[in-house]
C-alpha cells in the first residue's frame, strides 16, 4: 500500500511541478540562507573565542595568588612547581609567563603596556605564534631585547634597533627601570596586540625582575567542552593558586559568544517559521486544486488514512528534496566565501568588538543537523494542514468542489 | 448471498437547517434484486443523487435505513463504509473520476491494488477488464490522452474489475455524444448480463433507460412508479 501512495505522490509532484519548483526553490533559498547566515554567525563566533583564547588567556588560566586583583609581580607562581599535572590528554599545551604592567619610554613618548615575558618556544597556541615580524623575533627564552607592536612603534615614534625604557614595578614593589633594544616588529590582526603587548624573553625578564617564576600558565585544551571537566580537577590539585577559565578573564567575549550562540537557534526558529507559513499556504492550495480527486480516491476506497499519507508524503518528499538541495547550495556559497568576508572598512567597529577584520564563516555539525531535523519535523507540520482539510472536506463536498 | 442487492426503509435525507428544511429525499423504501439494472428517473432536483449517494454510502440519511446486500450502513463506521464501497460496490460517476497519473490500466488496477491482490494478478484483471470494453489498446494512456467516451469506459472497467455486487451510475451519459452513450449503455447491458453486476443508474437519458429492466421515477423526492 505504501508503495501506491508513494507512486501516487511521486507523479503528483511532478504533475504539478511548476507549482512545486516553485515552493521548492522558495524552501530551498530559506534553508541555504539559513545555512549561510549560521555558518558566518559560528564564524563570528568563532572569531570571539580565538581572539579571546589567543589573547595570552588560553581556555583555562593559572595565575598567581591575587594576580585578578593586583596584576603585577608581587605574586608569582614558583618555578619549582611539579607541572606533570599538566600531563593529561585533554591539554594540548600549557605555557608559562612572565606578566606585569609597564611604562615604556622613548625618547620622544611614553606609553603604558604589558611587558611579556615568554618562552618563543612554548608560545604555539597564543597570537604570538602567527605574528608577521619586521625585524626579527624574539629568539628564546633568554632574549634580552624587545618585540613591540606595529601601533606601539608608530606612537612611540621607534624602530628596529632603537632602545626602549621599561619601568615597572618589581616584586617587592620597587621600581625596576631597564633599558631594552627593539629587535622586531609585529604585525597583528589587531591594533589591541599591537598597542598593549611588548614582547621579551622569560629567563630574562626572570633575571631582570628577580622573579623566580611565573606570573601565569596558560593552557590550552583539545576541546572547548573540556573546559568543564579539566578546570575544576587543577583547581583541587592547586589549591593555593586561582584557576580561571576565559570566559572569568574575558565577561564580555562570553557574552557575545552566548549570544551568538543563542542567535543562531533564533535565526534557525525564525526563519523556519516563517517558511512554515508560506509552505502551509502553498500547500494547501496545492491540495485544494487536487480537492475532486482526492474525493474520488475516498469514493473508490481509499482509506482516509492513506489519503493523508499521500499528502504527508508529497509534502515531506518536497521538504527532503529542498532541505538536501538548500544544504547543498549553502554548502557550496560557504566555500565560496571560504577566505572570509573583508571587513576592513569597519575595521576599528569589527575590533573594538573582539573580532578581526575578516568574518570567516564556519560550519558546526550540530546546526548542519538540527537544521535538517527541524525541516523534516516542519515539513510534517506543515503537512497536516492540507491532510486535515482533505479528510475535513465531505467526500460530496469533494467531489462538488473539484 | 442476500436476497437483495439494495433495499432502502424509509430513507429521508433533509438538508439545510431545522428552520428551513429542503427535502431531498422523503421516505423512499426500495428493494432491488440481484442481477438487476435498475435506472433511477427523474427530473432535476428530484433526489436520483441524493438516493444513489446514500445507497453508496456517500452520505447517510436523515431517517431510514440502508442495506446493501447483508450490510446495514447505518450500523458501519466511516472506515466500515469504506470497506464496503471498496468490496463491494463500483461507481461511475458523470465526470469520469479517473485518477490523472494513472494510465489506464493502472487507474483500473487501483482498486484492486486497495484489496491487496498481487501484482501479476491485478494486471491481468485489469488488463481483461479493458479489453472487454474494447480499450486493449490503450493501456498506458493516461485520462488526458483518451476522449471522453474512452475514459468512460474506462470508469466502468474500473468499477467492476473487482466483481462487486452493486455499480451505481451517476447521469454516466451527460457528457458523452448518441453514439457514445449507446456503446456506453452496451458496455453496461455486458457487466449487467455477462458479470452479474447489480446497476442501479441514475439518468434522464431515454436512450440510457432504454437499455435498463426497470424505472424507479422520483419525483420530489418520493418514489412516483
Amino acid at each position: 500500500m505504501m508503495r501506491l501512495v508513494l507512486q501516487l505522490a511521486l507523479r503528483n509532484i511532478w504533475r504539478q511541478r511548476r507549482r512545486n519548483g516553485l515552493v521548492l526553490f522558495a524552501i530551498v533559498v530559506s534553508i541555504g540562507g539559513v545555512f549561510v547566515m549560521n555558518s558566518l554567525a559560528r564564524g563570528m563566533e568563532q572569531d570571539f573565542l580565538t581572539f579571546s583564547i589567543e589573547n595570552l588567556r588560553g581556555h583555562i588560566k593559572i595565575l598567581a595568588p591575587n594576580q585578578l586583583d593586583e596584576p603585577g609581580l608581587r605574586y608569582s607562581i614558583p618555578a619549582e612547581s611539579d607541572w606533570s599535572l599538566f600531563n593529561r590528554p585533554e591539554i594540548e599545551a600549557w605555557t608559562p609567563r612572565l606578566r606585569s604592567p609597564a611604562v615604556i619610554m622613548s625618547e620622544r613618548e611614553t606609553r603604558g603596556i604589558e611587558v611579556v615575558g615568554i618562552d618563543p618556544s612554548r608560545e604555539t597556541h597564543s597570537f604570538i605564534e602567527n605574528l608577521v615580524i619586521e625585524g626579527q623575533s624574539i629568539s628564546d627564552s633568554t632574549d634580552q631585547h624587545l618585540l613591540i607592536g606595529r601601533d606601539l612603534a608608530e606612537e612611540l615614534k621607534t624602530g628596529i634597533g632603537r632602545r626602549l625604557v621599561v619601568l615597572m614595578n618589581g616584586p617587592d614593589d620597587i621600581a625596576i627601570e631597564s633599558g631594552f633594544r627593539v629587535r622586531g616588529i609585529f604585525d597583528s590582526t589587531t591594533t589591541r596586540y599591537e598597542e598593549a603587548y611588548v614582547l621579551t624573553g622569560l629567563s630574562s625578564l626572570q633575571t631582570l625582575t628577580g622573579v623566580d617564576g611565573f606570573t601565569e600558565i596558560s593552557l590550552h585544551l583539545d576541546d572547548l567542552d573540556q573546559i568543564i571537566k579539566v578546570q575544576p580537577l587543577l583547581a583541587t590539585q592547586l589549591p593555593e593558586l586561582d584557576v580561571v577559565n576565559w570566559e572569568a578573564l574575558d565577561p564580555f567575549t562570553s557574552e557575545m559568544y552566548r549570544f551568538i550562540d543563542f542567535t543562531v537557534y533564533i535565526l534557525i526558529v525564525v526563519f523556519l517559521g516563517t517558511l512554515v507559513f508560506g509552505l502551509i499556504n502553498a500547500l494547501v492550495t496545492a491540495v485544494l486544486v487536487r480537492i475532486k480527486e482526492f474525493g474520488m480516491l475516498r469514493v473508490v476506497g481509499m482509506k482516509s488514512r492513506l489519503v493523508v499519507m499521500q499528502v504527508v508524503i508529497e509534502c515531506v518528499i518536497i521538504m527532503f528534496l529542498a532541505l538536501v538541495i538548500g544544504l547543498v547550495v549553502g554548502l557550496l556559497f560557504v566555500w565560496w566565501i571560504g577566505d572570509g568576508i573583508d571587513l576592513t572598512a569597519f575595521a576599528a567597529g569589527v575590533e573594538a568588538f573582539g573580532m578581526s577584520a575578516r568574518m570567516v564563516p564556519h560550519i558546526v555539525v550540530e546546526d548542519f543537523v538540527i537544521l535538517g531535523v527541524a525541516s523534516v519535523i516542519l515539513g510534517l507540520i506543515a503537512s497536516y494542514f492540507p491532510a486535515r482539510r482533505v479528510i475535513k472536506t465531505s467526500i460530496l463536498q469533494s467531489l462538488r468542489d473539484g | 448471498m442476500s436476497e437483495f442487492a439494495v433495499q432502502t426503509t424509509d430513507v429521508t435525507r433533509i438538508y439545510g437547517s431545522e428552520t428551513v428544511p429542503v427535502y431531498a429525499l422523503r421516505g423512499v423504501s426500495l428493494t432491488v434484486e440481484n442481477g438487476e439494472f435498475v435506472s433511477i428517473v427523474g427530473p432535476s432536483g428530484s433526489g436520483k443523487s441524493t438516493l444513489l449517494h446514500v445507497i453508496g454510502g456517500l452520505e447517510r440519511p436523515t431517517e431510514g435505513e440502508v442495506e446493501v446486500g447483508d450490510t446495514t450502513l447505518g450500523e458501519c463506521s466511516d472506515s466500515e463504509l469504506t470497506d464496503v464501497r471498496l468490496y463491494k460496490m463500483g461507481f461511475v460517476f458523470q465526470a469520469y473520476n479517473l485518477i490523472p497519473v494513472l494510465s489506464a490500466v493502472e487507474n483500473v488496477e487501483f482498486i484492486l491494488q486497495l484489496q491487496g491482490i498481487s501484482k501479476e494478478e491485478r494486471r491481468e484483471r485489469a488488463q481483461e477488464a479493458l479489453s472487454a470494453f474494447g480499450l486493449e489498446d490503450l493501456f498506458d494512456r493516461r485520462p488526458g490522452e483518451m476522449s471522453g467516451g474512452q475514459q468512460q469506459r474506462v470508469a466502468i472497467a474500473r468499477a467492476v474489475v473487482s466483481n462487486p455486487d452493486v455499480l451505481l451510475a451517476d447521469e454516466p451519459s451527460a457528457n458523452l455524444d448518441s453514439e457514445t452513450t449507446k456503446e456506453f449503455c452496451e458496455y453496461l447491458q455486458q457487466a449487467n448480463e455477462e458479470r452479474g453486476v447489480t446497476i442501479l443508474t441514475a439518468t434522464h437519458d431515454p436512450l440510457v433507460m432504454g437499455y435498463t429492466k426497470r424505472h424507479i421515477q422520483l419525483v420530489d423526492g418520493q418514489i412516483a412508479a
